[in-house]
């Protein structure tokens, strides 16, 4: 079956050092359903998902809005056995790439076509799992027996939630050691009193080193976000080419995540962190400097050069923009990465496309207005422009401070991008919202749905060991909406959330 | 206390001996498995189930073993097997260097053998020290070889590693383990103590969560 969409991808952030090319990756052409998508409209978002839940109003998947891209895909673009099926009976016959009209006309009809079929072949059709919220392209994953008996005598609850299953797993997954026999006699001795007792438990463990320690669970989960290379790190340990110290950059993840901090700091911050530690436990300690008092204390390599009022979390870390932006003008891969790791929307696989009227305007003409790359950047431009008044390594005839933010930096591009990037704005668009610089462009992130959903997801994986099921969207989205509201953005707040959901305790 | 099914990962190899204990202890495990099933089974419907990580892993293995885990196990007696030689493979990060930025979407093949060799590292030296004194696990059969001073050594290990009393056809699967290596080996005391602690700590119940 000819792919319903093709694409080239966008570069992998960690081969961003390697190359120093980045921005030749990212202005790649992004493929065909990017073009069919590329006609500016107020939200363009590929249209599966939107119609998909027009046609199944009911089905669990569509309970927090949208299903989740796994509902049709592997990994976006590439389609799961369901996913096949439908582009199957999409249209037969009419040539590919289809327009997004022609999508979305036929995809209704598409997707009765093969409600009768079984796609992963476990004995349930495919539209009894989408209504039963099971996935219809994975076997291990059935819908429930609605009269579930659990008929041995084993112990567990495997009808629903366990509180000693619970307990355990918050025992491996928080504090790093299964309980031994007495704890787990003594918790279950407690009978009623079991739930305030797991939730105390969960507490002792959120302070445990397995938790927040260095390269403990929270450290690590920021890695795809910081992408730390040992080659060029400053600090101790330090690499042959000290350029910036990423050790800020986990040590300020960590602090936003815990002790019941607004996560949102991690975009909207402006401050520092770091880790110390002390009798064999580690604390995150905040802390403030003007860049010449962190240049004369930490030295040329490693202080952090951006003054506190243009400031947004760790977007604006040394880490963040030396090895992302590195040597561009316009640092798509910087604004890329930004919405990849904060808001969950990897634009390479054609996730959170919000085209903007009259973009991509090629300010450093690259190219990328060209039909074939335009559907992507008509996004992604617009989301880069706040990023470009912050310096990286260097580029073009610039003698910006490095890291710093530089109103004027764009004009040492001329040489190399054109003289019309010097008229690139700063301000740019998220999520079809205009934003006037970087710090706006921060603000709307973190209070952003997409954030919310980021977060939790982070957390619901690294728990869980993947992404929320159909059956589970429902929960999954109640954690999402609670952690703005009743949650304040405290991530621990939301853990003792999930730690009560099903999907968690039910073995 | 309710019991959990013991479930075996696969049968571990056990130095140069290892054909014949290899396949006792598979002998056994199969008991431990279906032969412990006895009667109506429910099955999970999340199916959802997660590895330890080896530093997880290593950390129960080690509160299991009264030992601590820079003593579990050195390749070539100076690289940790769970921190160093077999970080990656046990389900760890390498972020900074290997660009390992989460653990392998699925268990490498070298995994099951890198376990093992923990474990095997791991059990033997406990049987060491317990040798040595004073015994913390295998105490009653050192002091004296038999059935009833096994089946206590069998149900402290299970104890000890799952965190649960011992099912009494586990008992008896561990036993066998005995049964079928007595005659075939120098030291059977010592195989049979190393070999049914590498059967516990390397079963699915043990790896996974």
């Amino acid at each position: 079956m000819p792919p319903l969409v093709q694409l080239q991808p966008l570069g992998e952030p960690r081969s961003r050092l390697g190359a120093a090319l980045v921005e030749a990756v990212l202005i790649v052409v992004i493929g065909l359903l990017g073009v069919l998508l590329g006609a500016p409209a107020a939200h363009a978002q590929p249209p599966g998902p939107e119609t998909f839940c027009g046609v199944y109003p009911d089905a669990p998947a569509c309970a927090g809005g949208a299903p989740p891209c796994e509902t049709c895909h592997e990994t976006p673009p590439a389609l799961n056995r369901y996913g096949e099926q439908v582009g199957e009976a999409l249209l037969p016959g009419m040539a590919r790439p289809l327009s997004a009209a022609d999508f979305t006309t036929g995809l209704p009809l598409a997707l009765a076509a093969v409600e009768g079929l079984d796609a992963d072949d476990d004995g349930w059709a495919n539209l009894e799992e989408l209504l039963a919220g099971s996935s219809p392209a994975d076997a291990g994953d059935q819908p429930a027996d609605e009269a579930c008996v659990d008929e041995d005598e084993d112990g567990w609850d495997l009808c629903g939630y366990d509180l000693d299953y619970a307990y355990k797993k918050v025992m491996l997954d928080f504090c790093g050691r299964s309980p031994s026999w007495v704890e787990r006699a003594e918790f279950n001795l407690r009978g009623g009193a079991r739930p305030a007792a797991l939730h105390r438990a969960l507490d002792a463990c959120l302070d445990s080193e397995h938790w927040l320690g260095i390269e403990g669970r929270v450290w690590n989960l920021a890695n795809s976000k910081i992408g730390p290379q040992l080659a060029v790190k400053s600090g101790n340990p330090v690499g042959p080419i000290p350029l910036a110290d990423y050790d800020d950059d986990y040590a300020y993840f960590v602090w936003t995540q815990t002790d019941g901090r607004d996560a949102r700091l991690v975009l909207t911050g402006q401050t520092f962190a770091r880790a110390r530690v002390v009798d064999g436990h580690t604390v995150y300690e905040e802390w403030d400097r003007a860049p010449r008092e962190d240049l004369e204390l930490r030295g040329g390599d490693r202080y952090q050069a951006v003054e506190k009022e243009r400031r947004a979390g760790l977007l604006t870390h040394r880490w963040f923009i030396m090895s992302n932006t590195m040597f561009t003008s316009i640092p798509r891969t910087t604004a890329a990465q930004a919405y990849r790791a904060f808001l969950g929307y990897d634009i390479a696989k054609l996730e959170g496309l919000w085209p903007v009227a009259g973009e991509p305007a090629d300010f450093d003409s690259k190219g990328v207005a060209a039909e074939a790359c335009a559907g992507c950047h008509a996004t992604l431009d617009p989301l880069t422009y706040p990023f470009t008044r912050y310096e990286g390594i260097g580029g073009g005839g610039a003698f910006s401070t490095p890291y710093s933010y530089a109103p004027n930096r764009l004009n040492a591009f001329a040489d190399e991008d054109g003289e019309r990037v010097k008229e690139a704005p700063e301000a740019g668009v998220l999520f079809g919202q205009p934003v006037a610089d970087l710090l706006e462009w921060a603000q709307v992130a973190a209070n952003s749905e997409a954030f919310r959903r980021a977060t939790v997801r982070d957390y619901w994986r690294l728990l869980l060991g993947e992404a929320p099921r159909p059956s589970e969207e429902a929960e999954f989205s109640a954690l999402v909406n609670d952690f703005g509201g009743v949650h304040g953005y405290s991530v621990e707040r939301m853990l003792h959330d999930l730690i009560d959901t099903e999907a968690y305790g039910a073995p | 206390m309710r019991p959990e099914p013991l479930r075996p990962s696969r049968p571990a190899p056990l130095g140069p001996r290892a054909p014949r204990l290899r396949r006792a202890a598979w002998a056994g495990l199969c008991l431990l498995a279906a032969g412990c099933a006895a009667g109506p089974r429910t099955t999970s419907r999340i199916n959802r189930v997660q590895a330890r990580s080896g530093e997880v892993w290593a950390r129960d293995l080690g509160n299991a073993l009264g030992l601590q885990p820079w003593e579990l196990c050195a390749e070539l007696g100076t690289r940790d097997c769970v921190e160093e030689a077999h970080r990656v493979t046990l389900g760890g990060v390498e972020p900074a260097e290997l660009g390992i930025d989460a653990p392998l979407p699925e268990p490498s093949v070298s995994a099951p053998m890198a376990a093992d060799r923990v474990a095997i590292s791991a059990c033997g030296e406990r049987f060491a020290r317990d040798k040595a004194g004073p015994a913390l696990l295998f105490g009653p059969v050192l002091e004296r070889d038999s059935r009833r001073r096994r089946a206590e050594v069998s149900e402290a290990l299970v104890l000890r590693v799952l965190g649960r009393p011992a099912q009494p056809a586990e008992l008896d699967a561990l036993e066998a383990l005995y049964d079928d290596i007595k005659d075939k080996v120098d030291d059977p005391v010592r195989s049979w103590a190393v070999g049914a602690c590498v059967v516990v700590t390397t079963s699915t119940e043990a790896l996974f969560y």
